[in-house]
């Protein structure tokens, strides 16, 4: 299959090509000698494609409609919002909600520490996802059906939330940074998948390949694994990314000091505090419970906006296109 | 072999970490510093170390707060407070909020018998005179807080909102029985007669027959109110139990009475005429509200609810929420006339000290709950600085009660301000205290809101039932042995009653039908009722 | 092999026989040649171990009569005295087919649409629109529970909702969908399919983005209908993916959150609405008790470990598709 090769990009190439994803119909890689080859496209194949933009429209309206209540809620006065006034559009157009909730220190303080807890923690656990998963991959690797077996329990059965703590706490990870980025770090879904990406996209000829050519496991896994697995690694650190953004609870258990505070729960706090209406005399409750209305929809909006501006760096190592040029063919 | 090396470490490691998590199981002994840890709610207005009187009652009692703190989120601040509690690793004391979190009657208990939760009726005794004082004028109060082995484990906030002992008023709209020339019903029939002239006869005068005589939330029982005229409803939420009344000293079970039955049947009927909004059973808050702001016009005739800022926007720009009245309770036919009343007896407990505090820390916290019992304790702690949060009333003042002389106004409030520990601070809310504060006249304007609700409650007063019928819920002791089975019980059985009413007032279940009454009546008895009545009779009788 | 005692071959003289190869050579021969993986894996297993099976061990507490003071090993043994009262709750077996319907439908219901949106998305070449139709159906994932449950109640409100104001427009008469018990399950999915559809749809776009361009291509050249190409490139490329999310899925199913039923529940539809953990939340209210819900942890764990290995060992035999 291959001579002695020095390049390693070479090898890659090589390797890339002998990627077969999956038994299709087609085994034989019939490689046109002309290049990419176009054909006419029928009138059944337009009408599918019409049909495809057709749903594709359904799905967006049924989604987008909605988001766009909870966006114009967010910018209409309570009043407008309760009588059933706002539909698609501002209806008395208030900033009011965004003034409360971002004219508030806590809250950019949450942002900082939000940003800071999920670009690290992401990091971590990508690196310790593939860590666990590529190994467990690979076929000839003594224990790995008992070590994979062991990964999936632990989905099944946990502790708990007392056991964490007392784990957390014996660690002395208590009101640490730490405690946002340790104990949830590795997700058995996202390992799985990881496994099943890892062994579906990746066969045995690429690594045959390679150690004939004498490179080592992480070489194999650093040059040409890892780049050919961009869109697996693209796909778990966005679902990393957003269980961080998202969490609030283990903040809420493991940490006191209020600068070290996450913006989800920094937003809660804000919310809950007013909804409750709470104590105190009824003019005071109904105050808050004006500036709760306003902050419901306010604060979801804040919380959403971050994730969505990051979502269209990461979707285009998933989106066709780019794999075009990583993959020689 | 490599792989016994391997497996050796695992081992090792393995039970290194569960060393460690075990060590951490047991409290140690207090080493804070002399710091007095406390546990409590902290909004985002600031810390409560940075709050102002927090730093005033740290100089005035000589204690260096720690705080740990948690968010007004019920839901998670009560998982963490247990979960510190859980460890071992929790603090010296606790101030909580009742409608945050705070400990339920079978934590005080069980705390305080295993030893976390350190007896304070000693330290009341000694060290807090005003506290005392206030006991002696609520017996109620000293009565709730104390354990059936005699101790006081945690103490609870004292508040008598007057209008929240009535919580189930039926509001009407004055306006639309102006324009159909009717007057306030006083009996089911005429509740009947006008529900049906606000239907058919456009009091909104805009032709279109779109008027809801009558609706509610899912959150507002509706039934209590109605069922007033036949039985005495107690007052039900998630989490308390059945409905359950008292006769002769013995809990029977309410909601199974031939009156309660009777009553079931009245509500039916007026449901199947669509003189009640069926909607009332699953709308939520902001479904009643939209009805009542209707962007169209009014829409909603009456509701039963708390207040009626709840279904309609105050100040209102076609002063709508002006219109609302409160009706007082209506006569059956055969002339019950109740209103539902809940006691100003808050189960839950909000202040407690643990093992883990010294006896010094011990003292300054319970000289700080004395501090706030008093008035001018109270009203920095609870409310703010003078000047800033309060003024003194002045001549002319007009308190809440009539009656009373006038002692302060409440300014705005302001949100973004530090100075007080709110709800953590009151302790003392007594009803002269509260009914002593200057409010406008002018009841259906927003600032006046409170004396339009303690009128609303006035009416309501005269048909307060009497104490004898009332099970007392709030001052039960679960007991230790029989709380886990009592829990069980009182979920299925609430959870059915609850259910099966709604069923049989919207007709989903036909409650003219007896097999379908004996059919409800025998799967309570499934659910173990008898059982649950006998268990609550034995814990009512310890009272005594 | 036995050779008797006359053929016994001279010590020198080593003859390579056919032996059975025993776990631990085989062992030592994988660390030899993979040690580097071994080594890649040891942090991660440490913290499977620190975070994982530690905790496990404390949730013994389901067979304890768990304090504070004690801690874990100190508390009274009480043995099955918690799962004996759950499993003589009259209600418990409601409770637990409630759930698992519950689970299962939302489980069975949320497979289909993400593969379709992703083979919708596929199949389409304006960037634009592309980019915004994945990027607007992935957004209501963080739209907290609360505020999507509150506004589905409102939606669907007779006469205030915009179901109620549009049947009303059209002269219909008004229909209350959340005093429906039955309903309650398909209002539950809804919200579900609305708010995880897009994210979903995220993994089978990373699938169907590693399928080897050469392969559309060879299809193509074959004259294959885009109908056709689906059926014979993408869904296969989709097959492993797929089938791990549903054993997954299965193995999740009793871990169904508390949340979003709590919060859609009413007196009118307890009877499908009341499921594991809001009971369980409704009784810790009155009585605090850890050891109860760790025993509800344990079984929910056998349950799914015994569906996780019915489905995988089915999935297997069917598709070829396995978790291990």
């Amino acid at each position: 299959m291959s001579t002695v090769i020095k390049n390693e990009a070479f090898l890659a190439e090589e390797a890339a090509t002998a990627a077969v994803v999956v038994p299709g119909r087609n085994r034989n890689r019939r490689r046109s000698p002309y290049g990419a080859v176009k054909v006419k496209e029928t009138k059944g194949d337009r009408a599918f494609v019409i049909a495809a933009y057709v749903l594709l429209t359904i799905f967006l309206l049924v989604v987008l409609l909605p988001l766009l209540n909870i966006v114009a809620s967010s910018l209409s006065s309570p009043r407008a919002v309760s009588s059933g006034q706002v539909l698609f559009w501002p209806v008395d157009l208030t900033f009011l909600g965004y003034q409360e909730a971002l004219g508030n220190p806590a809250i950019l303080r949450g942002f900082a520490n939000s940003v800071f807890y999920t670009v690290v923690g992401t990091l971590i656990s990508v690196a310790g996802t593939v860590a666990i998963a590529y190994p467990l991959s690979r076929q000839n690797l003594f224990g790995r059906k008992v070590l994979t077996g062991a990964v999936v329990f632990t989905m099944l059965f946990s502790g708990g939330v007392i056991p964490m703590y007392l784990v957390v706490q014996s660690l002395g990870l208590l009101d640490t940074r730490w405690s946002m980025l340790l104990p949830n770090a590795i997700g058995v879904w996202q390992v799985i998948i990881a496994m099943v990406f890892f062994r579906s996209s990746i066969p045995d000829e690429v690594y045959e390949a390679a150690q004939l050519d004498g490179a080592s496991e992480l070489r194999i896994l650093w040059t040409i694994v890892l780049p050919l697995a961009k869109p697996l690694i693209a796909v778990i650190a966005l679902m990393y990314a957003i269980m961080q953004w998202n969490s609030y609870f283990d903040a809420l258990l493991y940490l006191r000091n209020a600068d070290l505070q996450p913006l989800q729960l920094v937003l809660r706090g804000l919310l809950v505090l007013n909804d409750s209406g709470g104590g105190g005399d009824v003019t005071e409750q109904l105050r808050r419970r004006e500036l709760a209305d306003l902050l419901r929809y306010s604060t979801v909006v804040i919380a959403t906006v971050p994730m969505l501006v990051v979502y269209p760096f990461v979707a285009k190592y998933f989106n066709k296109g780019i794999m075009v040029g990583a993959v020689k063919g | 072999m490599k792989h016994s090396t391997i497996r050796g470490v695992a081992a090792v490691g393995a039970v290194v970490a569960m060393t460690l998590a075990m060590a951490a199981c047991s409290p140690s002994a207090d080493d804070d510093n002399g710091k007095l840890v406390a546990f409590g709610p902290q909004g985002d207005n600031g810390t409560l170390k940075e709050n102002s009187f927090t730093k005033e009652v740290e100089k005035k009692f000589d204690i260096d707060f720690d705080w740990q703190t948690t968010t007004y989120d019920g839901s998670v601040a009560g998982e963490k407070r247990q979960v510190s509690l859980a460890s071992g690793d929790y603090p010296d004391a606790y101030f909580l909020v009742p409608w945050v979190d705070a400990f339920s009657r079978s934590e005080i208990l069980k705390y305080g018998q295993q030893g976390v939760l350190v007896p304070l009726e000693d330290l009341i005794d000694e060290y807090a005179p005003n506290l005392k004082e206030r006991f002696d004028e609520k017996p109620d109060w000293k009565d709730s807080v104390t354990a059936p082995d005699g101790h006081i484990y945690a103490i609870t906030q004292w508040s008598e909102c007057y209008h929240c002992s009535f919580p189930s008023k039926l509001w009407m709209n004055t306006t639309w029985l102006k324009n159909l020339g009717l007057e306030q019903p006083t009996t089911t029939e005429e509740l009947r007669t006008v529900l049906r002239a606000f239907k058919d006869d456009d009091p909104n005068g805009n032709g279109v027959a779109d008027e809801v005589p009558l609706s509610g939330s899912a959150t507002q029982p509706i039934v209590n109110y109605l069922m007033g005229a036949f039985t005495y409803a107690p007052y039900t939420a998630p989490g308390t139990p059945p409905p359950m009344v008292m006769e002769d000293g013995e809990v029977k079970m309410a909601a199974t009475s031939d009156e309660w039955r009777a009553g079931l049947e009245y509500i039916n009927s007026l449901t199947s005429e669509g003189l009640l909004d069926a909607a009332a059973f699953t709308q939520n808050g902001d479904a009643l509200k939209a009805l009542g702001d209707n962007a169209g016009g009014e829409i909603l005739g009456s509701a039963v609810d708390l207040h009626p800022y709840d279904f309609v926007t105050a100040d209102s720009p076609d002063g709508r929420d002006k219109n609302y009245d409160a009706v007082a309770p209506l006569a059956g036919p055969d002339g019950t006339q109740l209103a539902t009343w809940r006691s100003p007896v808050n189960p839950l407990g909000m202040f407690a000290l643990t093992n883990k505090s010294t006896e010094d820390e011990r003292v300054k916290a319970i000289k700080l709950i004395d501090y706030l019992v008093t008035d001018d304790g109270d009203k920095r702690g609870a409310m703010g600085p003078e000047g800033e949060a309060w003024v003194p009333a002045e001549a002319g003042d007009v308190a809440l009660d009539p009656e009373l002389e006038p002692t302060f106004k409440p300014l705005t409030y302001d949100e973004t301000s530090n100075a007080a520990w709110r709800s953590m601070a009151q302790y003392w809310d007594s009803l002269e205290y509260r009914n002593s504060q200057v409010v406008p006249e002018d009841v259906y304007s927003p600032d006046g809101y409170e004396r339009r609700l303690l009128i609303a409650t006035q009416e309501y007063d005269p048909y307060q039932p009497d104490k004898s019928i009332l099970f007392p819920a709030e001052k039960l002791w679960p007991d230790a042995d029989t709380s886990a089975e009592l829990a069980d019980l009182q979920t299925n059985i609430a959870n059915y009653v609850t259910q099966a009413q709604a069923e049989f007032v919207t007709g989903q279940r036909d409650i003219n039908d007896d097999g379908a009454w004996q059919a409800y009546l025998s799967d309570l008895d499934g659910l173990g009722l008898s059982q649950y009545l006998q268990m609550e009779q034995d814990l009512y009788d310890a009272l005594k | 092999m036995k050779l008797s005692a006359e053929q016994a071959p001279p010590i020198e003289a080593v003859i390579e026989q056919p032996r059975r190869v025993s776990n631990r050579t085989r062992f030592a021969r994988s660390l030899r040649r993979y040690w580097q993986l071994y080594l890649l894996l040891l942090l991660p297993i440490v913290w499977f171990i620190v975070f994982r099976y530690v905790p496990m061990a404390n949730a013994v507490i389901a067979f304890k009569n768990y304090n504070p003071i004690d801690g874990v090993w100190g508390s009274p043994w009480v043995g099955f005295d918690n799962f004996e009262r759950l499993f003589r709750n009259p209600v418990f077996p409601r409770l637990v087919g409630n759930t698992f319907i519950l689970a299962l439908y939302t489980l069975i219901a949320s497979l289909p649409l993400p593969i379709i949106l992703a083979l919708a998305l596929n199949e389409v070449r304006l960037r634009f629109f592309k980019r915004t139709v994945q990027l607007v159906t992935y957004a209501p994932y963080f739209i907290s529970t609360v505020v999507i449950v509150s506004m589905t109640i409102l939606l669907l409100s007779p006469r205030v909702g915009l179901l109620g104001r549009t049947l009303s427009f059209f002269g219909a008469g008004q229909v209350d969908l959340l005093a429906n018990a039955d309903f309650f399950r398909h209002i539950y999915v809804a919200t579900d399919l609305w708010t995880t559809t897009g994210y979903s749809a995220v993994i089978y776009l990373a699938a169907l983005a590693s399928v080897d361009v050469s392969l559309y291509e060879a299809a193509k050249i074959d004259g294959a209908s885009r109908l056709q190409k689906i059926r014979h490139v993408d869904l296969p490329a989709l097959m492993p993916t797929a089938t791990i999310i549903l054993i997954l899925g299965v193995g999740n199913i009793m871990a169904i959150g508390f949340e979003k039923a709590f919060l859609l529940q009413n007196p009118l539809n307890l009877s499908t609405s009341e499921i594991i953990p809001t009971y369980v939340y409704k009784t810790g209210i009155l009585n605090a008790n850890f050891s109860l819900g760790a025993t509800i942890g344990l079984f929910n764990a056998v349950i799914s470990l015994v569906l996780l290995l019915v489905v995988n060992t089915v999935s297997k035999r069917v598709t070829g598709n396995g978790l291990w």
